[in-house]
This record gives C-alpha cells, structure tokens and sequence, in this order.
C-alpha cells in the first residue's frame, strides 16, 4: 500500500512539475493520497500506547 | 489571466517563503533518505507515513511557486496552498504524535538514532508544528505576501527539481523496502524486494 501511495505522490508531482501548471486532478490526487495514507495509519496503530491516565 | 505587477518587499518575502519551506523539507527528506541509506536504519511504517505527509505538505509551496512562475498567482491561490500545507502538517503531526507516545516509558530506546539528542520522529512533530504557524501566519498576511508574478528565478526552478528528485528517491527506496508486500512490517529490518 505504501508503494500504491507513494506512485500517487510522485506521479502528482511530476506532473505538476512538468506541465508547470496545477489543475482540478491534482488537487483530486491530492485528496485521494490523504485519504489512503489514513487508512494506512489506522491499519498499522493497531498496538495500545504504553501509557495511562 | 497573466498577473505580473511589480514586485514589491513583503511579495518578495511571499515567494521566498514558499522557497524556504520547500527548501526546507527538501533537507528533511535527504535526511531521511541519508538516514536509511548512510547509517542504514530502514524507516519504519509510521516513519514513512510522517514522510508521506511532509511531502503532501511541499503540494502548497509548490503550487504557489509554480502559479507565481505562469503569472497566475492570486491570494486566493496563495492561501489555498497553506491550507493544503496546513492540513497536511496537522495530519502528520497526528502521527509524529503517536510515534512519540509509542516510545515514551521510561528507559525505552526510541526508534533509530538521536539527532542533537531528539529522535527523528520529535524533530517530525516540530516540523510540523513550525509549519502550521508558518502557514497560519502566510494566511494572515495573504494580500501582502502574495507573489505578484514577477518573482521567479533560477534558485527556484533549481529547487523544485531536487523535490522531484527526493520523490522519485524516495519511490525507489520504498519498492526496495516493502517488495511484493502489502504493508511494511513494524520493524523492518531488510529489503524485501531482494530477499
């Protein structure tokens, strides 16, 4: 999944850095990285914090 | 429509801002990468998603710095990057946040080496933090810092193109990593790819 998300990233902004302009998909690409990187974050803290009130 | 009036001071600083904060990052990233490849302390899932949103942080200077290079930058613009960049450094702070907690009791190690006595996840939570007062302070003073079109050169066209770069470093370093595998292991200790 990191390497599904880290393509998005650097296809975004390859394209943003060639075409030398942003357009709505970025923006939309944008979006969908955010949205995958949370679920990533919530598959891998799946361990409870060695802390407590 | 093409916006290039004269520059003045305070759009100078805009467009030099939005240079440092992608200057900035670049460094964390080569860091990053210096860290993973010199010192060879393979980055762990959490550290990866903090780099993942540092990246998705850079969207917002870039995206100012490339407007100001076709003239078509507005304070519109200007403030919708930030509060990209903004976004992006509020999520990774969430999980700067968590790496920290995770290693907090007393006499644990931490996760990799030290850096002026801080771990690399601690200086990730400050940089994020310094990015959300950089971006909220950018916002504020949007209609003075907005570049006016006028302000691009070679230092950033320079810039961006060591951003590239990293990304595309950093693609090749997490195929290396994670290999035919759907997530990374907790601790990853080699590259699955080549075992």
């Amino acid at each position: 999944m990191d390497i599904i998300i880290m393509i998005i990233i650097t296809l975004m902004f390859l394209r943003m850095i060639i075409r030398g302009k942003v357009s709505k998909f970025d923006f939309t690409m944008w979006v969908v990285a955010c949205i995958l990187i949370l679920i990533l974050f919530k598959l891998h803290a799946t361990s409870t914090l060695p802390i407590s009130l | 429509m093409i916006n290039t009036k004269q520059s003045t001071l305070a759009s100078k600083l805009g467009f030099w801002g939005a240079n440092l904060f992608l200057f900035a990052y670049n460094f964390v990233l080569a860091g990053g990468l210096f860290f993973q490849f010199a010192l060879h302390e393979f980055p762990c899932p959490l550290c990866m998603i903090q780099r993942y949103f540092m990246m998705l942080a850079c969207f917002g200077p870039l995206y100012i710095i490339l407007a100001t290079k076709k003239g078509t930058i507005t304070p519109q613009k200007f403030m919708r990057g930030y509060g990209m960049s903004l976004l992006a450094a509020l999520l990774g702070a969430s999980a700067s946040i968590r790496h920290v907690l995770l290693h907090i009791a007393p006499n644990d190690p931490g996760y990799g080496s030290a850096v002026l006595g801080l771990h690399t996840y601690t200086w990730a939570l400050i940089s994020f933090i310094v990015v959300m007062f950089f971006c909220a302070f950018m916002m504020m003073f949007s209609k003075e810092l907005c570049p006016k079109g006028s302000e691009y050169n070679v230092i950033a066209t320079i810039n961006i193109w060591i951003f590239a770069v990293l990304i595309v470093a950093n693609l090749f370093a997490i195929i290396a990593e994670e290999g035919f595998h759907f997530l990374l292991p907790s601790d990853p200790t080699k590259y699955l790819l080549f075992s």
